[in-house]
């Protein structure tokens, strides 16, 4: 992952801007290079090849100048040597427009699993100018977002609990639609899985709604369907499409087969399936005292299932996917959401595209599907020690870090990561590091994630407030009220670290407000927003400028969310901008990476923010 | 030709990068404008800039190989999971009620092969092991197990006979002063068939039983040594000078006692416990009487569990062989530095004497875990010495010394694979087993 060190970015550009402004202006960096080749290969040559000479001599000026380009462009492009108004990025069209209904792509899991760890790992290593940016601190950013460092709701993601926030009931519904499968008639199963060590099922209501089951193991009561629930319909109020899911309670003499129904049974052997098939399958499921079985049951996603997508690149068929989704922002912050919910199955499998036909237009849905194993739970019981903390596979850390580095040294992960409570797993929050939680296998989107796009995603974890967070759990049905308080607490805790941690990577100002006729221009502080800090413990720093000349030195100040500003007088420049470069600390802390805000007018209208960048 | 491209290259380099940077970073407000106000989808983003492509090219071309080598391990592991070749395999292999399994195996001696595992063959705990390997020099073996036989209550039978071909085996001479150049070779053409009666006394205490009939075929090896030892070797040691036991035909008969004690948790992949293996052996040859023999052997490992999932291992074993009346003792049966499961580091058969002492050390630590313990890195230390009597002759400067590092990966059947690297005073040395 980049991260920004502001610092020493500063240190660096500042240093490299006063070497360019002083002794590398181009013509003068050519004037040198011209001189010094002249030096060397005039001693070599004889006067007789001028020709030669000349040709040597241009060529080499070239190859200079190339090196030179090719090493300093990046730090030019950040540069602006005459100044220029701010001008908001272009907007990403909207990605809801009907086009015909494309291919359905198979994506292999496993293929996908072994081009992430290794082909796209290695290929990345090798990219030079991931390097570049990292030594400039100038990585590149998400392109899907507007000049408030906001991504628009598309086909991908949709402001739901940052926009309104929910109310209780809201959230608890979540996707839902229906009261969930109709226990009162049979379920008839017309697909099965019954290979592996969990079994499902495709089944059929009486309504007629179709859903995925998945049954408690035996063994392994509520914690697997209960943490699907409750990750569920965070992902969604978060802004994530996922499907309908429902947790629900059958009797095995319920469920019938529809005939003609195939099995794969252990022989490979596809067949028709049978009661006895059936009741095998039964056998392996957690029964309750009352005789009923609980399910997970997902509802099937509306239009035309059409393959898996990927972090990288863009699909081909579907002229509405313009955005490589590696610079997707909602892709890269999903890392913060999947380390809260300690959701780290992130595999090809699991993210579903669907071609849907909605207000009249058919496009293709995203969706993320299975969230069993997150929370510290799986479907057989608490999480393996070492999920979220180490990649599934990685041979450069298997045969080389680990052999030298476990030693002696016992990771964080196998010393303090006890089973938290039966029905809950192996979820704590007093070893979670949000920078390093880690996903079965790498994903593009997650290493190319910037701070900006964690302080993104850190604002929609804010954005759940205790109530909703604790109304969410007493969706996981847990029977031992216990459990309910002890996994919002982490939760919340969660919650808080992820803020604390994203916040202080970048300057947490929103919704800055300017009004001209008292001269002020306000913002949220979102780490006082969100309970993280207080307002006496807050501070801010900022200096102005006017169209690119400062006119205010730095200030600071405390215990206040409004700046005075006074408006500038007209200037003879089409667009009269007002630069504020803001900075925020907290206690006795140093103050955080700057960040700008751009006012303007344009001399006959009023002066508004237009603008903000981090 | 090439001389101007290389000159015009930096141009177009320049220009490209001048002109590719200003109209990527000029367009995007125009374009916009466009794509908003007509109906066609707008052009996909480009994943990087111009620069980017640029700079990263020596990249890319670095990559290349590497990249098409994952492509076609990408292709390979699509074509196996669609073509369902592992469960094919895996149907193959191992039995629809899990008590049959074929498995590969390589052991150093006698090469590749396969072996043939079937439990609950003749009770609950029995096991029926057989198979075959063959390896380079047409040396082969071929063993046939049956393990855990119930006979009555505690009383169980062990069966097992080895045919083995040994055909590059080395000998250096005996004692602890035998020189690493000085080697001669020979053939070993054996055959081992024990019975073992064992009686459960305790839990996890067994008094064994046991009488073998021990076949060998001694003859010329090839005398040169094929592996990295450098140019050819002095053959101090002729054949008719080797020792006793350099002759074909012995048929050797043997009857021992001992007794077993496993206190291992779990027994497969142990973190903690005892073992600890006691027995008392005597070895007559059968018609001529030349050979006859004694062999007491002392094996005990210890295990503590460390801390999460770290396990240290003590290990002391001990042979002490002695002649009955006048009779010799086949050279082939003295006691080994070498050979696997001694001092590491060292070629086998290097140090040969009647009797043997030597410790182990060994520290054990996890390496990847995804949800139990399945490789694991290990660190060891051997200390060995042969001697005429290890009671009157041990001497402090004639110990060996060997230590080094491996890979050892489980399964739930335990040990599948070793990966062990040994180094001594004399030379680096790789052992590799596989089941």
């Amino acid at each position: 992952m980049m991260t920004d060190n502001w610092k020493y970015q500063k240190l660096i550009t500042m240093s490299i801007g006063y070497i360019l402004k002083r002794h590398f202006s181009p013509m003068y960096v050519i004037a040198r290079l011209d001189r010094a080749i002249q030096r060397i290969v005039v001693r070599k040559i004889d006067e007789k090849s001028r020709l030669l000479l000349w040709i040597t001599r241009s060529s080499r000026v070239m190859t200079s100048l190339s090196i030179f380009f090719i090493i300093m462009i990046p730090c030019l492009c950040s540069f602006s040597f005459s100044w220029e108004p701010y001008t908001p990025p272009a907007p990403i069209p909207n990605d809801r427009r009907t086009f015909p209904e494309p291919q359905s792509v198979k994506v292999n899991v496993w293929q996908n699993a072994y081009s992430r760890q290794m082909t796209q790992t290695t290929t990345r290593a090798f990219d030079f100018s991931r390097w570049v940016r990292a030594i400039g601190g100038n990585p590149r950013q998400a392109l899907n977002v507007n000049a408030y460092d906001e991504v628009d709701s598309s086909s991908w993601f949709e402001h739901r609990n940052t926009a309104q926030p929910f109310s209780q009931e809201d959230i608890r519904r979540g996707p839902r639609t229906i009261d969930g499968p109709d226990t009162s008639g049979n379920w008839v199963i017309f697909k099965v899985k019954s290979e592996g060590m969990a079994p499902g099922f495709w089944i059929k209501d009486a309504q007629g709604n179709r859903f995925i089951i998945k049954p408690e193991i035996k063994g392994y009561p509520e914690v697997g369907t209960s943490a699907e629930n409750i990750t569920t319909l965070l992902f969604y109020a978060a802004g994530y499409h996922t499907p309908e899911n429902y947790l629900s309670q059958v009797r095995l003499n319920r469920i019938k087969i529809k005939s003609g129904v195939k099995l794969i049974d252990e022989r490979d052997v596809k067949r028709l399936m049978t009661q006895k098939d059936l009741e095998a399958i039964f056998d392996r499921v957690h029964v309750r005292e009352d005789g009923t079985v609980r399910v997970t049951a997902s509802r099937f996603i509306k239009g035309k299932p059409v393959g898996s997508f990927s972090f990288s690149g863009t699909r081909k068929d579907d002229p509405n996917d313009i955005v490589p989704h590696q610079h997707r922002r909602e892709l890269r912050g999903l890392y913060v959401i999947c380390s809260w919910l300690n959701h780290h199955d992130l595999n090809s499998g699991n993210f579903f595209e669907s071609y849907i036909t909605k207000n009249g237009q058919s496009y293709i849905g995203h969706y993320f599907l299975d969230f069993s194993s997150s929370l510290g739970a799986s479907l057989f019981g608490a999480q393996p020690l070492v999920r979220g903390y180490v990649p599934l596979i990685n041979p450069l850390y298997t045969f080389i870090v680990n052999p030298i580095k476990n030693w002696f040294h016992v990771p964080r992960w196998e010393s303090n990561n006890p089973i938290t409570y039966p029905a809950v797993g192996r979820f704590n929050n007093h070893i979670f590091k949000p920078d390093k939680f880690k996903i079965n296998y790498p994903l593009a989107a997650f290493s190319l994630m910037t701070d900006r796009d964690a302080y993104w995603a850190a604002k929609l974890v804010m954005s759940f407030t205790d109530t909703q967070i604790q109304a969410v759990v007493k969706e996981g049905c847990y029977t031992d009220p216990k459990t309910d308080s002890i996994l919002a607490n982490i939760l919340i805790e969660r919650r808080d670290i992820i803020g604390r941690f994203w916040y202080n990577r970048v300057c947490p100002l929103e919704r800055f407000r300017y009004d001209e006729k008292q001269s002020k221009l306000c913002f949220t502080d979102m780490g006082i927003k969100g309970n993280l800090y207080t307002k006496s413990e807050s501070k801010y720093q900022y200096k102005t400028k006017h169209n690119g000349k400062e006119v205010a030195k730095s200030m600071t100040f405390s215990d206040n969310s409004c700046l005075d500003i006074p408006p500038p007088k007209p200037s003879k420049e089409d667009i009269n901008e007002i630069e504020v470069v803001i900075q925020t600390a907290r206690s006795k802390g140093n103050f955080s990476k700057p960040m700008n805000v751009f006012i303007q007018s344009d001399n006959s209208q009023a002066f508004r923010v237009v603008g903000i960048t981090r | 030709m090439l001389k101007n491209l290389s000159q015009i290259l930096p141009i177009l380099t320049t220009f490209v990068l001048l002109f590719g940077q200003v109209s990527s970073f000029g367009n995007s407000e125009s374009d916009s404008t466009t794509k908003n106000d007509t109906l066609a989808f707008p052009e996909k983003l480009p994943a990087k800039d111009t620069w980017e492509h640029i700079i990263s090219a020596p990249g890319y071309a670095l990559n290349f190989p590497f990249w098409v080598t994952h492509k076609l391990i990408e292709k390979s592991i699509y074509f196996v999971d669609e073509k369902k070749i592992v469960p094919k395999i895996r149907r193959i292999l191992v039995s629809q009620d899990g008590t049959r399994v074929i498995m590969p195996t390589f052991i150093e001696r006698v090469g590749a092969g396969v072996r043939v595992r079937k439990t609950e063959y003749l009770g609950n705990k029995s096991t029926i092991l057989t198979g075959g390997n063959y390896g380079s020099d047409h040396r082969h073996g071929l063993h046939l197990h049956l393990l855990e036989v119930p006979l009555y209550q505690k009383l169980h039978l062990n069966f097992t006979s080895d045919y083995e071909n040994l055909v590059e085996e080395r000998y250096y001479g005996t004692g602890s002063q035998t020189k690493s150049a000085d080697i001669s070779n020979y053939r070993n053409a054996q055959i081992i068939s024990k019975a073992e009666l064992c009686f459960g006394l305790l839990k996890k205490l067994t008094l064994n039983l046991s009488g073998s009939y021990n076949y060998h075929n001694v003859t010329e090896g090839k005398n040169e040594v094929d592996d990295d030892d450098g140019p050819p070797t002095n053959i101090k040691y002729p054949f008719q000078t080797i020792g006793k036991g350099f002759e074909p035909h012995i048929n050797i008969a043997s009857l021992s006692v001992g007794a077993t004690l496993n206190r291992l948790k779990p027994e497969g992949h142990p973190i903690k416990g005892t073992a600890a293996d006691v027995s008392y052996a005597l070895f007559q040859e059968m018609g001529h009487g030349n050979y006859g023999f004694s062999k007491t052997t002392l094996d005990l490992k210890q295990y503590f569990h460390l801390f999460y999932d770290r396990t240290v291992m003590f290990r002391l074993n001990s042979n002490v062989i002695r002649p009955l009346r006048n009779e010799n003792i086949p050279f082939f049966y003295l006691s080994e530095i070498g050979e696997t499961g001694t001092v590491r580091g060292y070629k086998r058969g290097r140090f040969r004497d009647r009797d043997r002492l030597m410790g182990t050390i060994e520290y054990r630590y996890p390496i990847w875990s995804p949800s139990w313990r399945v490789i694991e890195m290990v660190v060891f230390s051997d200390i060995g010495q042969v001697a005429h009597n290890i009671f009157t002759d041990l001497e402090a400067e004639n110990f060996f010394f060997g230590y080094g590092f491996g890979l050892r990966m489980y399964t739930e059947l335990g040990r599948v694979l070793n990966f062990e690297v040994g180094f001594s005073d004399e030379r680096i040395r790789v052992y590799f087993a596989l089941n």
